[in-house]
């Protein structure tokens, strides 16, 4: 009989203490794609799992700067180049006027490629995750904590790290099926 | 310390050469040291304030500053004297009251711009301080609200009635307001620069974001007060920006458009700065050099917009009032 594909072997924990101590000596062990799972954020977990930090703050700085620049140059197109005024003998390309609306441009734009950058470097929009099929995993939106070793990485091997996380204590441990 | 006190002493006695040369322009830079002196310590209780609010652990560096820059404080309120003498001297409403014709209704500005009026309410507004500054390490909740609604007030009449008027028929409604966002991102500079010094590690990227908030209201406020006069582009209303965009003073402008907005913002945006107290302690240097130039540009030019005396008699004053009025160590011992 062959076993189905494994996405992962995932280990439950009662407390954030325990978990952030898993987390810990995953990494120690050598797990570089270790994926950890509280209900609330807890305080070095990132950090313990290997999470380094991201590239959404400069998707944000490129966002504000695209959005900032566009806003200027809306405005400067249409007051300048399309459809010049004379407003009270102001001059056409009254920097002062535009700089409310290039900044909100600069916001929204940071705003926005915050968000997009964030969607897509988390890998969503997506409707199933094998992690769902897992017993108990709903339980990580209330009072379980989840630590995930991955299957796709170099270092795994099935009976180690089954034995990695049963010497880790868990409330249990189970086989997530891709 | 004694020695830092004595050199502030001496400088400010060098200053009086500038007595000699430019009485005005020694007058209103006096008057500007001593606003930024005392921005620092009101500046520093307002964060110690609104710590005492909100909690956490942020504000520790300024629990611990402010009773100490209060320490100082009675000498800093008598240093108005020289200002108060020169009253007539500096202050055009004093001597000259023919503006009052070109008024609608001049009953209410005469009154409250009259020399008896004027002295009494600046000793009401020096108990005020007095009273803010004497606070408690740990003031009670209550105390700490009433002293933020105070100095709301009292902030804003100071300001307007020692600086805006030196304009006498200029004003501007967000004149208060830019005065008291200033002051708070100067205090909000210091109690980060002395956190970076003393011993004890704080929560650094919260200070920096305080920093950040601070420098984003004063840039939003001061910003906001001059695009619309610039729109409205009326005579009466651009005649406190005249002095300051059509003469030298232009560069001190644009200077505290990059050391107070430009070079602060983009440095407080990134957690490398805000994370480690070696690089936020030049943020905050950079933003207390700023806070003097502010001073200066906000109080010189409208009394001596032309003088050249300036570029060596304001380094000479704010450095001798800041050694003088603040305290030597900005941390207490560990």
């Amino acid at each position: 009989m062959s076993r189905p594909a494994l996405w992962g072997l995932m280990a439950e924990f009662a407390t954030a203490d325990a978990l952030l101590a898993a987390a810990r000596a995953a990494h120690a062990a050598g797990y570089r794609r270790a994926e950890a799972y509280s209900p609330f954020a807890v305080e070095g977990l990132a950090e313990a799992v290997g999470f380094t930090g991201s590239r959404v703050p400069l998707f944000t700085l490129l966002g504000a700067l695209a959005g900032g620049i566009g806003g200027y140059f809306l405005q400067w197109y249409a007051a300048v180049v399309d459809f010049p005024v004379n407003v009270g003998g102001r001059p056409l390309n009254s920097w002062p006027m535009f700089v409310p609306i290039t900044f909100e441009m600069g916001v929204l734009g940071g705003a926005f490629a915050a968000v997009i950058a964030m969607l897509v470097g988390s890998g969503l929009p997506r409707l199933r995750h094998p992690l769902f099929a897992a017993p108990d995993f709903d339980l990580a939106m209330r009072n379980r904590f989840f630590l995930c070793l991955r299957a796709d990485e170099p270092v795994f091997d099935r009976e180690k790290a089954e034995d990695f996380l049963r010497g880790l204590q868990p409330l249990l441990c189970v086989e997530v099926a891709a | 310390m004694k020695r830092w006190t004595l050199l502030g002493a001496v400088l400010l006695l060098l200053s009086i050469a500038g007595w000699r040369l430019a009485p005005r322009l020694f007058l209103a830079g006096w008057l500007s040291a001593w606003w930024w002196c005392l921005g620092l310590v009101l500046g520093c209780w307002v964060n110690a304030w609104m710590y005492r609010l909100t909690g956490g652990a942020w504000g520790e560096a300024f629990a611990q500053l402010a009773p100490r820059l209060a320490s100082r404080l009675p000498w800093l309120l008598l240093a108005l004297v020289p200002v108060l003498l020169g009253v007539p001297l500096l202050y055009p409403w004093a001597t000259d009251r023919s503006w009052l014709h070109e008024v609608a209704h001049p009953g209410f500005p005469g009154l409250w711009l009259s020399q008896p009026f004027f002295f009494g309410r600046l000793v009401v507004y020096a108990l005020a301080c007095w009273w803010l500054a004497r606070g408690l390490r740990d003031p009670r909740k209550g105390r700490a609200a009433a002293s933020l609604l105070a100095y709301a007030v009292v902030g804003t009449l100071g300001a307007v009635d020692l600086l805006m008027s030196l304009l006498p028929r200029w004003y501007s409604t967000a004149f208060g307001l830019v005065s008291l966002s200033q002051q708070a991102l100067a205090g909000a500079a210091l109690g980060t620069l002395a956190a970076s010094v003393g011993p004890r590690p704080a929560p650094w990227r919260d200070l920096g974001n305080l920093l950040l908030m601070w420098t984003m209201s004063w840039a939003y406020l001061a910003f906001m007060q001059f695009l619309i006069i610039w729109a409205e582009n009326l005579p009466r209303e651009i005649a406190w920006y005249v002095p300051r965009m059509q003469t030298g003073w232009r560069w001190a402008g644009l200077a505290l458009v990059l050391l107070q907005l430009a070079i602060p913002f983009s440095a407080l945006l990134l957690r490398a700065v805000k994370d480690h107290p070696a690089r936020l302690r030049w943020v905050a240097v950079l933003l207390l050099v700023a806070s003097a130039l502010n001073a200066a540009w906000t109080i010189v030019p409208s009394v001596a917009p032309e003088n050249l005396h300036a570029l060596w008699l304001l380094p000479l004053l704010f450095a001798g009032a800041a050694l003088l009025f603040l305290p030597g160590r900005l941390h207490a011992e560990a």
